[in-house]
């Protein structure tokens, strides 16, 4: 009776979650939007000292 | 076959940061939602931890398991994201949220929806460890590290669980205001 009940709590979750995986491809261009700026912001933070001490 | 993506990613491949997002966004997006209740929660929180992930695989030790290092990590950002929701946000723009990432909130399925519903009605403490035990099938002893508990605990938060949602189906006819999770 436990194991049954058990199967239904994982199916009850596997059912109420499908809509989710349709976010998949949304999130994965956003992680690699995100990524791409702070890889541009650590060049950014390199160059910085390097225009100020060029501008003494 | 994760060590192998692990190993490429630690050595800078890019490619294999993706075929890891692959293996693991799909039921990390499951998780995120069932523990967040929202796909903008569970969007927020699924992209910052590939991003905690891909700037700290380094601190990974091989020798250990992937996946509860990675739910770890994504029960922390789905905290994480409901604490500053519950500050920032009025429910209205989690709903609004959910409508610009273009997928509908309520669960669109008939059967066991009565007890999705009453899982997501449980308390956090006794949902989370359902959540981990029932879909992503973590061991006991896996869910007490991901949640840094003593494993007793996890047992009775998982007993209690389970008691809370039968309960819910034993009253659900006769109304939800006799309810209290």
């Amino acid at each position: 009776m436990k194991g049954k009940f058990d199967n239904n709590i994982k199916d009850a979750l596997i059912k109420g979650t499908d809509e989710t995986t349709k976010l998949k491809n949304e999130v994965w261009e956003r992680i690699n939007k995100k990524i791409q700026e702070d890889e541009r912001n650590d060049i950014k933070i390199v160059k910085i000292p390097r225009q100020i001490s060029e501008g003494f | 076959m994760t060590k192998d993506i692990i190993r490429e990613i630690k050595s800078g491949n890019k490619e294999a940061f993706e075929d890891l997002y692959n293996k693991y966004a799909d039921y990390a997006l499951r998780v995120a939602f069932a523990v967040t209740r929202s796909n903008a929660n569970a969007a927020d929180a699924v992209q910052e931890t590939f991003i905690r992930i891909n700037s700290n695989i380094d601190t990974f030790k091989d020798e250990n398991p992937f996946d509860p290092w990675f739910y770890k990590i994504l029960i922390n950002e789905c905290r994480r994201v409901l604490k500053i929701n519950s500050i920032k946000n009025s429910s209205m723009d989690i709903m609004a949220n959910d409508l610009y990432l273009s997928v509908n909130r309520t669960p669109k399925f008939e059967e066991y929806e009565d007890l999705y519903f009453a899982i997501e009605k449980l308390d956090e403490i006794n949902r989370i460890p359902i959540i981990l035990k029932y879909l992503k099938g973590f061991s006991e002893k896996d869910i007490s590290h991901i949640l840094s508990l003593n494993i007793n605990t996890v047992k009775s938060r998982l007993y209690k669980g389970r008691l809370k949602l039968k309960n819910f189906l034993k009253v659900f006819d006769e109304g939800w205001s006799d309810y209290e999770g």
